[in-house]
């Protein structure tokens, strides 16, 4: 004897697989969806499907893209000798929201975790690699990356990767510069956690 | 926050259905036989401090059988403000354990943070006699833990500490790393290490700095007196130092010196699967007269060593104006009675409030002076009693 299958549990049952969404978002979403306009149903059920053909990694820097190479790689106003450094796209998406950076990215996909089986083997280390090297063999002088930019973020796993890039890059002659951490702009000082505090005195500058 | 304890009241803690104890200025003290329940007081005490049990994870266990609540609530008088003010801690059963609810004069503190150090207690049970006999982890422990109510700093500090030492030990181990892959994975993490483990190693040693002078005074006080026992002749004299595994090295210096030793072991770690040199690896050096106490001293030695080096925490925390509540567990029973009545002397000296559990109540030598309560504990009973001068009283 077979349960007859149950499509609006197996579809909340699917949907509470994504991060953040737990079992009862995931049913609210699901009766959402099957109350909603059929087009728009329809629309999301193609763009869902086609995710894994429409997005691929740069050629050049390993963000998501429709093409072979980003937007932001194939954009020559851009400062192409500035490579930041990040863990992951929404990362590049933060900075990029801010508009304060005109260089490139490159995203990693991860930090060092030996603990949860991240090594170097696991990110995007060697294209980041390459990029340096191919301007460097061609010296071709417009574009040779002259700052490395690793914004990963202020915790254990993120200064390592920081750390362990740094001595990769540094025996190839690239500057090698970690983003500053400390009290957030516009915030209490009274109200900063210990650790915070620490790593603003820590890392102070004269005035 | 100065806290002067007037009462405490204890439902469904335990085994006790309901008790309400006045708190001696002085001396309150808890009699009665094993397993009457004496220790539930001090742990509803300890609670109120900690938010912790001293005797279990699980504070489920804290919750009478059967009862679906229990709570300890203490009257007590801010000195700093000249106000009377209320602690409590709720416990009520849910599906799966316990839920643990603070609250501070009828408000609910959300943030355990917030609610520690309301309420300093210094605690001795005869379990802290591990401290000496034990391994050098629960000497480490025992400094980690003081350093923690003193510096928020440290906590983060020892967390991130364990994670980079495991990080370098799952590198060490990964055997499909080649070798130009692994040695700058090793200096991202042990620069970290480096950094982190000089400011424990520091503090650590700092804090022993402190603690020395007031612990070899009580220990002389308490063990030691000259004249008091002639076998043992003067004061044996109490050392305590840091013993980092790096030896000496001056402050500044630390974090270069364990980033050079971290690198040079490499290929040994590398052989153990373990990172074998840092602040982990640290011991607290015990001696009597310069002579290693864990090589010879006795029950008695042993137990005075602890109770000195609680009271010294004790005086540490009075300097910083905590006003700190003294909990002693099953007092007296290893100590001879010309020391327990020199402990008893040295207690009344540095010690604001005291709560004392005890089997027989002529360990316990209170001083003649100062406002003094006597409670018998039978049973999950708590009632007043007169004290060893008056009547006995049958519990």
């Amino acid at each position: 004897m077979s349960t007859p299958v149950d499509p609006l549990q197996r579809l909340a049952t699917l949907l509470a697989r994504l991060p953040g969404i737990g079992e009862k978002t995931a049913m609210r979403l699901a009766l959402a969806l099957v109350r909603a306009e059929p087009e728009y149903v329809r629309t999301l059920a193609e763009a869902v499907g086609s995710v894994h053909e429409t997005l691929k990694l740069c050629r050049v820097c390993c963000d998501l893209t429709p093409t072979e190479i980003c937007a932001r790689c194939d954009d020559a106003r851009r400062d192409h000798g500035t490579i930041c450094v990040v863990a992951q796209p929404q990362d590049r998406m933060a900075i990029e929201r801010a508009g304060v950076f005109r260089g490139v990215y490159h995203v990693l996909h991860g930090v060092l975790d030996p603990l949860a089986g991240v090594g170097p083997a696991e990110l995007r280390v060697d294209a980041l690699l390459r990029r340096l090297q191919s301007h460097d063999g061609a010296g071709a002088a417009q574009d040779a990356v002259h700052e490395i930019i690793v914004a990963t973020s202020p915790n254990v796993e993120g200064d390592a990767t920081a750390l362990y890039l740094s001595r990769l890059i540094a025996p190839l002659g690239v500057k090698v510069t970690r983003i500053a951490s400390g009290l957030a702009v516009g915030g209490e000082l009274e109200y900063a956690d210990v650790t915070t505090l620490h790593r603003a005195l820590q890392e102070r500058r004269s005035l | 926050m100065p806290l002067l304890l007037r009462s405490l009241e204890l439902t469904r803690f335990r085994n006790l259905e309901h008790a309400r104890l006045e708190l001696a200025e002085g001396f309150t003290v808890l009699w009665g036989h094993n397993g009457a329940g004496k220790t539930n007081v001090l742990e509803a005490l300890y609670l109120l401090a900690t938010l912790r049990s001293f005797r279990t994870t699980d504070l489920s266990w804290l919750v009478q059988t059967e009862a679906p609540a229990a709570s300890v609530t203490l009257q007590a008088y801010d000195e700093q403000v000249a106000l009377p003010t209320t602690l409590q801690v709720q416990l009520a059963r849910t599906g799966s354990g316990v839920r643990r609810s603070a609250h501070a004069d009828g408000k609910l503190v959300r943030s355990a943070i917030d609610f520690y150090g309301r309420l300093r207690a210094v605690l001795f049970t005869p379990d802290d006699l591990a401290v000496l006999r034990e391994s050098p982890s629960q000497r480490r422990q025992f400094l980690d833990r003081m350093l923690f109510a003193r510096e928020r700093a440290h906590i983060a500090d020892v967390q991130d500490y364990e994670r980079l030492v495991r990080s370098r030990n799952s590198v060490l181990r990964d055997e499909s790393l080649t070798a130009s892959t692994r040695e700058p994975l090793l200096d991202a993490y042990e620069s970290q290490l480096a950094q982190v483990g000089a400011r424990i190693w520091s503090r650590r040693e700092r804090l022993l700095d402190e603690l020395a002078p007031g612990a070899r005074a009580s220990f002389a006080a308490i063990h030691g007196r000259p004249g008091v026992d002639p076998a043992q002749g003067a004061a044996a004299e109490l050392g305590l130092s840091y013993a980092a595994r790096l030896g000496t090295v001056a402050e500044p210096e630390r974090a270069g010196a364990l980033a050079a030793r971290l690198r040079e072991r490499r290929v040994v770690d590398r052989d153990r699967g373990a990172t074998t040199v840092g602040p982990h690896r640290d011991d607290v050096l015990v001696r009597l007269d310069d002579r290693p106490v864990g090589e010879f001293a006795s029950q008695g030695q042993t137990r005075a060593i602890v109770l000195a080096l609680k009271l010294a925490e004790l005086g540490l925390a009075d300097q910083a104006g905590a006003r700190p509540l003294l909990l002693l567990d099953d007092v007296g029973s290893e100590l001879d009675p010309l020391r327990t009545a020199a402990l008893f002397a040295r207690l009344a000296e540095v010690s604001g409030q005291c709560v004392i559990t005890t089997t027989a109540r002529e360990f316990v030598r209170l001083p003649p002076s100062g406002e003094h309560r006597f409670w018998a504990v039978e049973r999950g009973v708590v009632r007043a009693t007169p004290g060893p001068a008056g009547p006995p009283a049958e519990p």
